[in-house]
């Protein structure tokens, strides 16, 4: 579940804070050390400047072919058939509401929501019954966005995500999954 | 380092540039003000949510392009002047000034009247509030033609200004200030090459966009006649390539600054400050350059589940390869500083802050990147770290090149201690804004909510702490310049006299 929006977070003060801490402690000690290090090889320093792309490379690329299993069904697929039992949601957004297709589904089953606005930007979150956010699609006017989750039973929440004017904070709907 | 150069000369490449930045600090303050509000009344409710949005709007806009751009604008020229030996005073610096102004007033005239609708625009908000009766077509009207001007002047005036300094003009030798002020090393002035070369052309089509619809709104042409450029889509598509290139240009430029600060302050004198490897850093503008124009499609894939996921894949994989970039240069610096050792001035002491804090967020900005997790969070408040950080850090190196200027641009030297409390303070609330806001991200927190629709426990009270923070940074920048700003306030006087 790295993927979630708390998990993201700590991998950011993993990654982060050791460089935050290593980098200060570089430039507090070439304050103290002044110009003495003048006598230091430059080959030495290719070594360093290797083993440092290199660990950044690794990193970035783990993490690159790790997250592309994270994207969300149905992304980049606008085609895709309908297979099996799936569920399918419509959700049309609107300054400030949405209407919905049908707000009781059956868990274990994917869902495909599908979406639009009709007025200006809007998005659904998509909030689990912990609170967890875990999707969020922005509506443009014009387009239709679908997008495949499956669910465990509780009640879900959708909030727009995107500034629709003064009544945005309060554009919210609930789903029931059972 | 005393300089002393004749008055003449100073003013030739120093007089528009400190008007731009005292505009900036005027501009600074304001938006500042705005933002204490914002975070205050999420604590208490104090204002309503019609002028929460109005405030945020404000904002955003101010401290971008009021504050930031033309804190940039102001020491980018001057550097420029004083480099190659240019006066920074021609009609494409006076229009950049007055122009860049005019619409920012133009815009504070329209959110006065009710206009809404974020830094991003939002479109086509600006339209449906009209037709929701939100804000009247004559504000709305006005405003555009506002974000034309500022449009104008950072695609158009500004760079022109730029490249005339750099590229054309006669070249005068008593005008050359960098040997007093800064070094001409390669890399330091490569990062300026970026906003002159690639945000122009990317500026086209949003410039378009936004003169046609003005004209449309003004009635001097048919709004029906200017399909393509009304579309939501194609407006957001011509917004987001301007608007993510213009963020990276601004960004390579104070990289670049970093470039040319960070050697300067070496604790060796040396005859001209050069890098650890000026090569390694050309390598990294250019690199940096490349992968950034690829990686706008990441502002998109939210927006568009239909977008063809190789546009994705390309944003989410140039996203990170920005940060491959960015790695040159934290190698590259961190050398320059042990090799040659680091004096600790407020010039160094900025640049350094703001580059840790611009490398910290910059991880923040590839998971922001990255398909599967731009899917989570996306709208939250993990944006809003992003963006407020990556400003404070561009800011905090400007900062750093203001108080390497700030002889020639005040006239004075400056208090020590006051600096260096600007200074940190000013970092402080940059890491404090990053850690906080992301974990409100991170927890879900949708951006622009006001009041917002989930309790996260302290949330409020952080923001504001960090808040007073910033705003006292910026206090002792002001006792720091006050004897200065006396001195103008009483030329204003004699002159209104």
């Amino acid at each position: 579940m790295l993927w979630l929006g708390s998990n993201a977070f700590l991998v950011f003060l993993y990654i982060t804070s050791p460089f935050v801490v290593i980098y200060v402690l570089i430039m507090l000690l070439s304050i103290r050390r002044g110009g003495r290090g003048v006598q230091v090889l430059r080959g030495r320093f290719v070594g360093y400047e290797f083993a440092w792309l290199l660990l950044v490379g690794v990193i970035w690329t783990a993490i690159n072919i790790v997250s592309f299993s994270w994207i969300p069904g149905g992304v980049g697929q606008p085609l895709l058939p309908i297979v099996g039992e799936e569920q399918k949601v419509e959700i049309e957004a609107f300054m400030w509401g949405y209407n919905i297709s049908t707000q009781t589904l059956r868990s274990g089953i994917p869902v495909r929501f599908v979406m639009w606005s009709i007025d200006t930007m809007h998005s659904v979150g998509i909030y689990d019954p912990d609170e967890n956010l875990i999707a969020t699609v922005m509506l443009m006017p014009g387009m239709r966005e679908q997008i495949i989750l499956t669910l465990k039973p509780g009640t879900y929440t959708i909030r727009c995500l995107e500034y629709c004017g003064p009544g945005h904070p309060f554009m919210s709907a609930v789903l029931e999954v059972v | 380092m005393t300089i002393e150069v004749s008055r003449d000369v100073v003013e030739e490449v120093a007089k528009f540039p400190r008007l731009m930045l005292y505009t900036s600090l005027a501009w600074f303050i304001a938006g500042g003000i705005a933002g204490l509000i914002m975070v205050l009344s999420h604590l208490t409710n104090f204002i309503d949510i019609p002028v929460y949005y109005q405030t945020m709007t404000f904002h955003g806009i101010i401290m971008v392009f009021g504050g930031l751009f033309q804190l940039m604008m102001a020491l980018s020229l001057l550097r420029a002047g004083i480099c190659y030996g240019k006066p920074v005073r021609d009609a494409l610096v006076k229009f950049s000034y007055i122009v860049l102004n005019g619409g920012l007033l133009a815009i504070l005239a329209a959110i006065l009247a009710g206009v809404s609708v974020s830094y991003t625009l939002m479109f086509p908000l600006p339209a449906a509030g009209v037709l929701k009766g939100l804000w009247s077509l004559d504000s709305l009207t006005v405003f555009i033609w506002g974000v034309v001007l500022v449009l104008i002047v950072v695609s158009a005036i500004y760079p022109a200004a730029l490249s005339r300094l750099i590229f054309f003009g006669k070249r005068r030798e008593e005008l050359v200030l960098a040997k007093y002020l800064g070094t001409l090393n390669p890399s330091g002035m490569a990062g300026m090459l970026p906003y002159i070369f690639i945000l122009p052309p990317l500026s086209v089509p949003i410039v378009l966009a936004a003169l046609l619809i003005a004209l449309a709104l003004s009635g001097l042409i048919s709004l029906q006649g200017i399909p393509w450029f009304t579309n939501p889509v194609n407006f957001n598509y011509s917004f987001w390539i301007w608007a993510h290139n213009l963020m990276e240009v601004m960004g390579i430029m104070a990289i670049g600054t970093v470039y040319w600060i960070i050697p300067r302050y070496s604790a060796i004198e040396r005859e001209r400050p050069t890098l650890y490897s000026e090569k390694l850093g050309i390598l990294a503008i250019l690199f940096y350059s490349a992968a950034a124009i690829m990686a706008f499609p990441h502002h998109l894939f939210t927006m568009s589940t239909t977008q063809p996921i190789g546009l994705s894949y390309t944003g989410q994989i140039a996203s990170w390869l920005t940060g491959f970039g960015a790695a040159f240069s934290v190698f590259n610096i961190a050398a320059t500083m042990w090799i040659f050792g680091l004096k600790l001035r407020p010039a160094s002491l900025a640049v350094f802050l703001g580059f840790l804090l611009y490398i910290t967020d910059g991880f923040l900005a590839m998971q922001l990147g990255t398909i599967g997790w731009a899917y989570r969070l996306h709208g939250t408040y993990y944006v809003t770290a992003h963006l407020m950080t990556i400003l404070l850090a561009v800011t905090l190196i400007w900062i750093g090149a203001f108080y390497d200027a700030y002889q020639l641009m005040t006239g004075a030297s400056d208090k020590k201690a006051f600096s260096y409390l600007h200074i940190l303070l000013t970092a402080l609330a940059g890491f404090g804004f990053l850690y906080t806001m992301a974990y409100m991200g991170a927890e879900g927190l949708p951006r622009r909510t006001y009041p917002w629709p989930l309790d996260i426990g302290g949330a409020g009270l952080a923001l504001l702490v960090i808040g007073t923070i910033l705003a006292a940074g910026q206090g002792f920048l002001l006792a720091n310049l006050a004897d200065r700003v006396r001195e103008l306030l009483r030329k204003i006087k004699v002159k209104a006299l």
